[in-house]
């Protein structure tokens, strides 16, 4: 399956070549959490993250044409 | 006496240009600690019950807290707080910049004022030295044009000031007090209060350094963070991007409100965050003292239309969401020029931008017209409309006169319906999170003694899931991941002692971006003072403050039926990540009544037990929650 792969602040460098935005080629059921380790993103640093357009759990599953946004929480301001 | 404090509050009545001091024994430092915790305090004990907010009888108070004025990062804040015009309960908020710093090592642990001044004055705090100055020659000059009169004719360079500009001096409920120059004091109306007691400014300078009963420890505590703090996510991010850094994630999960609250997604978000600032307008990042993170903006443009001056500093997350998506704008120069417009004027850019985007929902469905405007098109999306509006707020002049107290008032005004546009809790407008996606921060937006505050809740998606976001909330017993819209009793349970750990830190004053956990504040504080304080003791405080807000709004007359979230929250969003989604109204009714309980208060009215003030050791409050 393909998917794209937004990660902004800390997990930027872990994106395919460092880009913000990528393509990846990816085994069938991926779950968000299996991608971001394979990537080798330090999952305990707190994140969150976007399938969709909703926000996910670490075990959705990722499936063909899924746009997955990786981004640190918000909080203050 | 208390190592690292002052040990001596600041006390002016400016009905009679009394200025006195007055010392508090080590309990009462112990007890209330600084910050919220005095404010809190004076405010019962000093304000006659229910008397008007922009009435002589108002007590304005500006509180460091026991760190302030060391070099500790984080320790350079202070709250600032009085009966809220906007509200009618207790306006409590946190500054950055040196103001509370330097008040600090002129030798008060707070300032305290009272009364109304015959004509405009300001306060000269000058190591110690106390004077009550003419400001007549101020009256009606911006923010900008204040600081410098008042350096030059005091011959001082880097003065440190509180100040208002036009909107506070017109009482806009919506106004704010700028520390210098481009920090707030933002939520409640302290603007107005400052404006209603005739109080222009409070400049002042000391150079006292606060000594620590453990000056080694306390030096080691500070190298630990200064060589630290890159290692934490949050603290790096906002070193390199300040707030606002990730608004293209928050609006893809349903956190970034859109047009007043309506829902959708922002398309255009990508140009207005924090990233496009650095790419754009922004020259450089400043600090408070003491700190490394140096999270705060300065941005300077100049276009056909406008200048931005950077001594007028950035926006902020609030501010870049509140102008910009929230009111359908994607113009980044404009957003920039109304976090400006709103610093000058000293208007809460919070209020400010949610009051107009109510006004702007109204104009489109037809509760405002173009009469009502006087001829401004006040659509979503009008950049013109946008910022024309700010300055008629702060002159109170047409349409900006309805807006200047805030969407409630404004509603009432308005009627045919407006109530139902009018995004706020207790009066006070919302932060920029969607309580619909944070329904454990939407519990405390709604039971919160000062409104709609972002700032003392728990932001749930922080600890949604196992890994470092959890060790803000381990150490509070709470141990498991909990979903972002969950309003079960343990969620209920975290967002309380997160509220209670932060009024503690509000208390002592800490910037919340500062990666200290409450382990850490409490060794800080131990070493500061030589007391063996816990971090039991510090939650009680944090309860003890928050408990005395409440009583304190209880007296002024607000009930538990404040305690509520507008409708729009509990409808299914339209669209956007948020589509079909909403509160449930009964998890949220079971929730309030599940955080009372677990606070100690009535079930059902939310009034503090008798047990509960005796316990925290308040049981004088009770005699002052009774109007006379």
């Amino acid at each position: 399956m393909r998917v794209k792969l937004e990660m902004y602040g800390p997990f930027q460098r872990f994106n395919k070549d460092g880009q913000l935005r990528a393509e990846l080629d990816l085994e069938d059921n991926l779950t968000v959490r299996a991608l971001l380790m394979n990537l080798g993103v330090d999952i305990d640093e707190p994140w969150n993250a976007a399938l969709n357009g909703k926000l996910a759990d670490p075990a959705d599953k990722l499936s063909d044409g899924s746009l997955l946004i990786v981004f640190p929480p918000i909080e203050g301001g | 006496m208390v190592k690292g404090l002052a040990n001596k509050i600041l006390r002016v009545d400016l009905s009679d240009s009394r200025i006195w001091t007055e010392e508090q024994n080590e309990n009462f430092y112990r007890r209330y600690l600084g910050g919220a915790g005095i404010l809190a305090y004076y405010l019962l004990k000093e304000l006659k019950p229910r008397a008007d907010a922009l009435s002589p009888g108002n007590v304005l108070v500006f509180a460091p807290g026991p760190v302030t004025g060391t070099a500790m990062p984080g320790a350079s804040r202070l709250c600032v707080g009085a009966k809220s015009p906007l509200s009618g309960g207790i306006a409590k908020c946190e500054a950055g910049g040196f103001f509370g710093y330097e008040l600090k090592r002129a030798g008060f642990d707070a300032l305290v004022v009272q009364g109304k001044a015959a004509h405009p004055v300001y306060l000269w705090i000058n190591n110690g030295e106390v004077e009550i100055k003419d400001a007549t020659h101020l009256w009606g000059r911006n923010v900008l044009e204040t600081q410098d009169v008042i350096e030059s004719e005091l011959g001082e360079k880097r003065l440190r000031t509180a100040t208002i500009g036009p909107a506070g001096e017109n009482l806009a409920a919506i106004s704010c007090i700028m520390t210098d120059v481009r920090n707030a004091a933002a939520r409640g109306g302290l603007g107005a209060v400052m404006g209603s007691k005739n109080l222009k400014c409070v400049a002042v300078k000391g150079k006292t350094m606060p000594q620590a009963a453990d000056p080694e420890k306390y030096r080691d505590m500070a190298r630990w963070m200064n060589t630290n703090y890159m290692n934490f996510g949050s603290a790096a991010r906002f070193h390199d991007l300040g707030t606002g850094a990730d608004m293209v994630g928050g609006n893809a999960i349903g956190n970034l409100p859109v047009r007043n609250w309506s829902g959708g997604q922002f398309d255009d978000v990508a140009k207005i965050d924090a990233a496009a600032l650095r790419d754009s307008y922004r020259i450089s990042m400043e600090a408070c003292p003491g700190c490394q993170i140096r999270c705060k903006k300065v941005v300077e443009l100049e276009n056909e239309l406008y200048k931005v001056d950077p001594r007028n500093g950035g926006p902020e997350y609030e501010t870049l969401a509140g102008f910009g998506s929230f009111m359908g704008i994607n113009d980044l120069a404009a957003i920039c020029r109304a976090n400006e417009l709103c610093g000058l004027n000293s208007l809460d850019t919070i209020s400010a931008s949610g009051t107009i985007a109510f006004a702007m929902e109204c104009f489109e469905k037809g509760m405002l017209t173009l009469e009502d405007t006087g001829g401004i098109d006040l659509r979503f999306g009008n950049v013109d409309a946008m910022l024309k509006v700010i300055e008629l707020i702060a002159r109170r002049e047409g349409i900006g006169d309805v807006l200047a107290d805030g969407s409630r008032k404004a509603a009432e005004r308005i009627g045919r319906g407006a109530e139902e546009l009018s995004m706020q809790v207790k009066g006070v407008e919302f932060g920029m999170h969607d309580p619909r996606l944070k329904q454990g921060l939407g519990l405390i937006y709604a039971v919160a003694a000062n409104g709609a505050d972002h700032m003392t809740g728990a932001h749930d998606t922080l600890f949604t899931q196992e890994g470092r976001g959890m060790e803000g909330v381990r150490s509070l017993g709470s141990l498991d991941p909990l979903p972002a819209g969950d309003l079960s009793t343990a969620k209920v349970d975290r967002a309380k002692n997160l509220h209670l750990s932060r009024n503690f830190g509000d208390s002592l004053v800490m910037c919340h971006f500062t990666p200290w956990t409450l382990r850490q504040q409490v060794d800080i504080l131990r070493a500061l003072t030589g007391w063996d304080y816990t971090d039991f003791e510090a939650l009680r405080q944090g309860e003890r403050v928050a408990t005395l807000a409440r009583v304190f709004n209880l007296r002024e007359g607000l009930t538990a039926a404040d305690d509520q979230l507008p409708k729009r929250f509990f409808s299914p969003a339209p669209e956007g990540a948020l589509k079909g989604t909403a509160i449930d109204p009964e998890a949220m009714r079971r929730a309030k009544r599940t955080f009372y309980t677990l606070m100690g208060w009535d079930p059902v009215t939310g009034i503090p037990t008798q047990e509960k003030l005796e316990e925290l050791g308040i049981a004088w409050a009770a005699a002052e929650s009774v109007p006379e």
